[in-house]
């Protein structure tokens, strides 16, 4: 309650929130939480692809997750774009999202390639859910934020097919791929929940 | 014989049927006047919203049109603090000169605290429309907008200068711990533009440390300043200028390569493992 109170001052002492310049926290107080949570999930992507391409670049499956690489960057590229325009604050742990993506993308994929695949769906599950929750908190405000709800949507279609890639792949014949699904989406869900606040 | 049963068995039982009923009778007095109350409430429905938006909007004008009284009476009281200081005569003084009466100084429960906050704010906004004007220099990765920086925090101090006799009280009123989390925000909001109009546009932890280290620099000199005594502050400019150099030497030395960095680094372990041993040559 104090620290809510006091993240509530802080932002109506930002001069950026007065009438006429950009009013943002204002039209949407999730707004810099989402862009927050989000810049730092497509962070986390694209150093767990880094992971996995460290180890399978040169396999037959390395075309497959370098394409899913190449949009991951675009989408951070986005983010990154999003947080300067709207002057979020960006999450304060990306040095520990940047271990841990890559640690995990790389450890999946020395389980082998299907083990891999089963990171990427685990991954990417979680994400499409949190995307279409993002979408719904957006469109109950009348007046949003259209550049903002067309990127959510474009993105979350774009993780959607990386989902369907991964078990066109064989995620499913990887060793303990309910266990593992499972260990990766709680760490995920943990993940998004501590970003949204720190 | 089975009638008889059956009346002596709904005689039996008679208090459990009745006795409910009686009870939500007796238990709900609004009884039929509920009807008419629900049939209103249906015609009520379609307007309810309205009026709840329409309400909405006057609380909005409420808000505003208090906001503005209490910031007319803040500027006011503003020009009584060299005499008064930071304090609720201060507020009472702005308040009469604002056309109000001296009671009014109510409307700030954190008394010298609200005023300092104000007058935190109205400078932050002062700056940025200041910045704003100022030319974009052509940033590159390594480049630290030194210059900017030194700019900025000094046009803000400047701002402190009319009341600069009364500072350190200010200074104090802000510690106290109702004030702290206003005067940590105004600080934060201070440092955060000044940032952002320097051309910082990271998305790393590097965002904190640069904000962290420009507020250091800047309570630093808000310090220095009150002592300083040279004519144009010219001395406040020159440790201002000194303290981002510090900063700019430790961002260089954590952005060193650790490989690059090793015989340094060895060398001087060495030297200091000798110094400590007794056995140094170049005494």
């Amino acid at each position: 309650m104090l620290r809510r109170s006091f993240l509530q001052q802080v932002r109506c002492a930002h001069s950026t929130v007065t009438e006429n310049s950009r009013p943002y926290w204002k039209k949407n107080p999730h707004l810099d939480t989402i862009i927050r949570v989000d810049h730092a999930g497509e962070l986390g992507a694209d150093r767990i692809y880094a992971g996995q391409m460290a180890v399978l670049g040169n396999t037959p499956e390395g075309p497959t997750i370098q394409h899913m690489w190449e949009q991951e960057k675009k989408h951070r590229a986005k983010f990154e774009a999003l947080i300067n325009e709207y002057r979020v604050r960006p999450t304060a742990l990306t040095p520990i999202w940047n271990v841990a993506g890559f640690v995990l993308g790389a450890g999946t994929a020395l389980l082998g390639k299907e083990a891999a695949m089963a990171c990427t769906v685990a991954v990417e599950t979680v994400i499409v859910d949190h995307y279409n929750d993002q979408l719904r908190t957006l469109m109950e405000d009348p007046n949003i934020d259209k550049d903002i709800l067309e990127t959510i949507t474009k993105f979350r279609n774009e993780e959607q097919e990386h989902h369907d890639t991964g078990i066109d792949h064989g995620a499913e014949q990887a060793p303990f791929y309910k266990a593992l699904t499972e260990v990766i989406k709680t760490g995920c869900k943990a993940a998004i929940a501590i970003s949204k606040k720190v | 014989m089975s009638r008889l049963q059956t009346i002596i068995r709904s005689l039996k039982n008679g208090r459990r049927i009745i006795g409910p009923i009686a009870s939500i009778s007796v238990n709900n007095p609004h009884g039929i006047r509920s009807y008419s109350q629900m049939e209103v409430q249906k015609d009520a429905k379609l307007p309810v919203p309205l009026t709840i938006s329409t309400q909405s909007e006057h609380e909005n004008e409420d808000t505003k049109y208090e906001e503005n009284i209490k910031n007319n009476i803040l500027n006011h009281a503003l020009d009584f603090v060299p005499k008064s200081g930071w304090s609720v005569e201060s507020l009472s003084s702005g308040a009469k000169a604002a056309g109000y009466p001296t009671i009014t100084h109510g409307l700030f429960p954190n008394g010298g605290g609200d005023l300092v906050h104000y007058f935190n704010i109205k400078c932050n906004e002062q700056l940025v429309e200041q910045m704003k004007t100022w030319p974009k220099m052509e940033l590159k990765e390594s480049t630290v907008p030194s210059q900017f920086i030194e700019n900025a925090i000094m046009t803000r101090l400047l701002m402190i200068d009319p009341y600069k006799i009364t500072w350190p009280k200010a200074m104090a009123i802000q510690t106290m711990p109702n004030n702290v989390s206003n005067c940590l925000a105004t600080l934060l909001s201070l440092v955060d533009d000044i940032c952002y109009h320097s051309g910082d546009r990271s998305v790393d932890f590097n965002w904190y440390t640069r904000r962290v280290g420009l507020a250091g620099i800047y309570k630093a000199a808000e310090l220095f300043y009150l002592t300083d005594s040279t004519p144009n502050s010219g001395a406040t400019r020159s440790f201002v200028a000194s303290r981002i150099r510090d900063a700019q030497l430790i961002q260089a030395a954590l952005n060193l390569n650790p490989v690059a960095a090793a015989p340094q680094t060895l060398t001087a372990a060495f030297t200091t493992a000798k110094n400590i041993l007794g056995i140094n040559t170049l005494k």
